[in-house]
């Protein structure tokens, strides 16, 4: 098990090693030239009103719901796609059922307006 | 030379990870050097050719350019996430190529769950997306981040599905025998069109490359999520978004157009012209060699129809996005799925 | 050499995990408590991969640390709590009530493991077993796909039932969040149309 996993611990490591080094040179080798007006934030150039961190609109949680319906569909689909030969027709329809009534949450949402981004 | 890779598993396993981490990162500048080129060719300019021959040296003006330009964190960002999300783009992108088989059995890492492992890291990818843009304390920053996590995670589903279409023409989740799969049967392209198409789409989407790219929307976000960013935090955005797009167009290949394996013409003409003679049974150095070349080639293919369709489709706009995602692509990969399932378990039983 | 490798990996990754637990209640800025929570539940996984329990692994990223968390980072940042309209901490009497039942959750937890009859058939300690040759009369692992076709089989055959009631579950979790989420949205969009239709007699616009 360990033989097989250096190649990726190496991997993982050149990354890391990649990633904290281009991070560190960027603040290491520029200059520093700072004033005040620089270190505002950006927004096109007019003062700055009111605060960015707002709260904005629930379409997004509604998107990040449904996408952990797809996500363990999908994780069970995994097994499946592996075994959906030996299975036959029995996991035909197992899986099927399954399919159907999470189709019938993003019907749901659907119907209700929840996909509408207008 | 085989033999002394299987009789050094731990030597050779090193060189393989530092051979397969170097390639990509070459690849970035490269690949931004021929977007450049190739986008002034399209729109008939000439691009950029001052720095070098034909400007070649245009990507390592660019680095020392990065590296030298003053790293600025504005008044209000919350400084530990801020530096913490450039890494969290780059690194998954990177460590999901580590399952992509470049050449015959040749991949940095192959684990049981084979294909699961790229699906399961790349999604890490995310995090870097919505932190970025929240940590910026920008408006623009939050709003880019936001759309494009929503963006990502949106196609994601379709993407995982699309990719099932083609495991279960193989019934495994082994990129490997995902190829000698379809060495004995054909390319799932034809077997699996629409699966393919549908795993495309997705992936443009997932790189947030035009015509999906709303995340950065230079007219209306400033760059979304990475306005706040400059210097090598900037770039290291950027080298995200080109491994996220290597790996993309490396699993599109594996899955959909062969991998590493060629069809039988191509394999005759090289045997004509090189004297090489190819087959997919055993692991020789010729054969390694040649797998590598041919499944370069395709990657390169699809890396040139990824900067072909930026230059050339306009933006979406955002709800045209979502439709197409949730009530386009996703209905249909799963009716995809089913009638795939159906067809296969009815004719063979 | 491989044995210890592993009994270090999960003391590390153990010990990382605590803190991380730790940093995710003690931290005042919620996002800081997702962050730390995203990599406790990746030190769950690599517990997973020790057991051999590869897919599970990946199932505890893909789906905790992936996907709901995701869903935790949205739901923060759509409340987007600042500094000063954040809730005030509880006073001492809270903090020594959370500490109690927190104490007594460890003790129930630890005494329940501690007399649990499997652990006598881990020869070194919990979480470092290796996996059993048969599970139930099958294999637990086949030749050509390890722990995925075993826990498949496993999830399509034994627990057919439990895997068709996951969907009824995530079912009813998505109509809850759809209807407490989009009903006042839409009731408000109506009102402000009517609003406008009225004050300016513009025609009902199409909604594509």
């Amino acid at each position: 098990m360990s033989v097989d996993l250096i190649p990726l611990v190496t991997f993982g490591l050149l990354a890391l090693v990649v990633a904290v080094g281009a991070l560190a040179a960027s603040e290491l080798l520029g200059p520093r030239r700072r004033d005040p007006e620089k270190l505002t934030s950006y927004e096109c150039g007019v003062p700055i009103f009111e605060t960015a961190r707002e709260p904005f609109h629930i379409r997004f949680y509604l998107i990040a719901i449904l996408f952990i319906l797809f996500d363990i569909e999908t994780v069970f689909m995994v097994p499946y796609v592996t075994l959906f030969r030996d299975l036959g027709v029995f996991g035909l329809v197992e899986m099927g059922t399954f399919v159907a009534i999470l189709g019938l949450g993003l019907l749901y949402c659907w119907k209700r307006g929840a996909l509408e981004w207008d | 030379m085989m033999e002394w890779f299987a009789e050094n598993p731990v030597l050779s396993g090193i060189i393989k990870a530092v051979v397969l981490f170097a390639v990509p990162m070459q690849i970035v500048p490269g690949l931004i050097y021929f977007e450049r080129r190739i986008c002034a060719w399209i729109q008939d300019r000439k691009g950029p050719n001052r720095v070098g021959p034909i400007g070649a040296l245009q990507p390592l003006a660019d680095v020392v350019k990065l590296l030298m330009k003053e790293d600025i964190a504005p008044k209000g960002v919350d400084r530990a996430i801020y530096v913490l999300a450039p890494a969290l783009v780059f690194i998954p992108s990177m460590l999901a190529f580590a399952i992509v088989p470049v050449g015959m059995d040749l991949q940095v890492f192959n684990p049981n769950s084979g294909v699961i492992f790229a699906i399961t890291i790349g999604s890490f990818a995310v995090y870097g997306l919505s932190f970025g843009g929240w940590a910026s304390n920008n408006k623009y920053s939050l709003l880019g981040g936001l759309r494009s996590s929503a963006q990502m995670i949106s196609y994601e589903a379709a993407l995982f599905l699309a990719l099932m279409s083609a495991l279960m023409m193989a019934g495994t989740v082994d990129l490997n025998v995902v190829v000698r799969d379809q060495i004995a049967h054909g390319w799932n392209i034809w077997r699996q069109p629409v699966g393919a198409v549908l795993f495309l789409v997705a992936s443009f989407a997932e790189t947030n490359r035009l015509p999906f790219d709303l995340a950065e929307c230079e007219s209306e976000l400033i760059g979304g999520y990475h306005t706040e960013y400059t210097s090598m935090k900037f770039a290291m955005f950027f080298l995200g978004e080109y491994i996220a797009m290597i790996t993309m167009s490396a699993l599109m290949v594996t899955l959909f157009l062969g991998g590493w394996s060629m069809p039988t013409f191509l394999l005759t003409i090289v045997h004509d012209w090189f004297g090489v003679a190819i087959s997919f049974d055993q692991v020789t150095l010729g054969t390694m060699f040649w797998s590598i070349v041919f499944f370069s080639a395709k990657t390169s293919a699809l890396l040139f129809l990824f900067i072909w369709v930026r230059w050339t489709l306009p933006r979406f706009r955002y709800d045209q996005l979502m439709r197409l995602g949730w009530k386009v692509m996703i209905p249909v990969a799963l009716a995809n799925l089913a009638i795939t399932a159906t067809v296969i378990v009815l004719m063979e039983d | 050499m491989e044995e210890f490798l592993k009994h270090s990996l999960f003391g590390l990754s153990g010990l990382l995990g605590v803190v991380c637990a730790v940093l995710v209640v003690t931290r005042k800025n919620p996002i800081y408590s997702a962050l730390f929570l995203i990599v406790l539940l990746g030190t769950i996984a690599i517990d997973f991969f020790l057991l051999q329990a590869e897919f599970l692994g990946f199932m505890q990223l893909l789906v905790y640390a992936g996907a709901i968390m995701v869903l935790f980072l949205f739901v923060i940042m759509l409340i987007n709590p600042r500094g000063d309209s954040l809730p005030d901490e509880g006073g001492a009497t809270d903090r020594w009530v959370a500490f109690g039942v927190a104490l007594l959750i460890f003790s129930l937890l630890f005494t329940a493991i501690a007399k649990s009859p499997r652990l006598k058939e881990f020869d070194s300690f919990p979480g470092m077993a290796a996996v059993p040759e048969t599970v139930m009369g099958t294999p637990a692992r086949t030749a050509d796909h390890g722990s995925l076709t075993a826990f498949g089989y496993e999830m399509f055959t034994t627990h057919l039932f439990v895997f068709e009631l996951t969907s009824i579950l995530v079912l009813s979790a998505i109509v809850g969040a759809v209807h407490l989420s989009l009903r006042p949205r839409r009731r408000k969009r109506e009102e402000t149309e009517a609003a406008l239709d009225s004050s300016h007699g513009r025609e009902e616009h199409a909604h594509v």
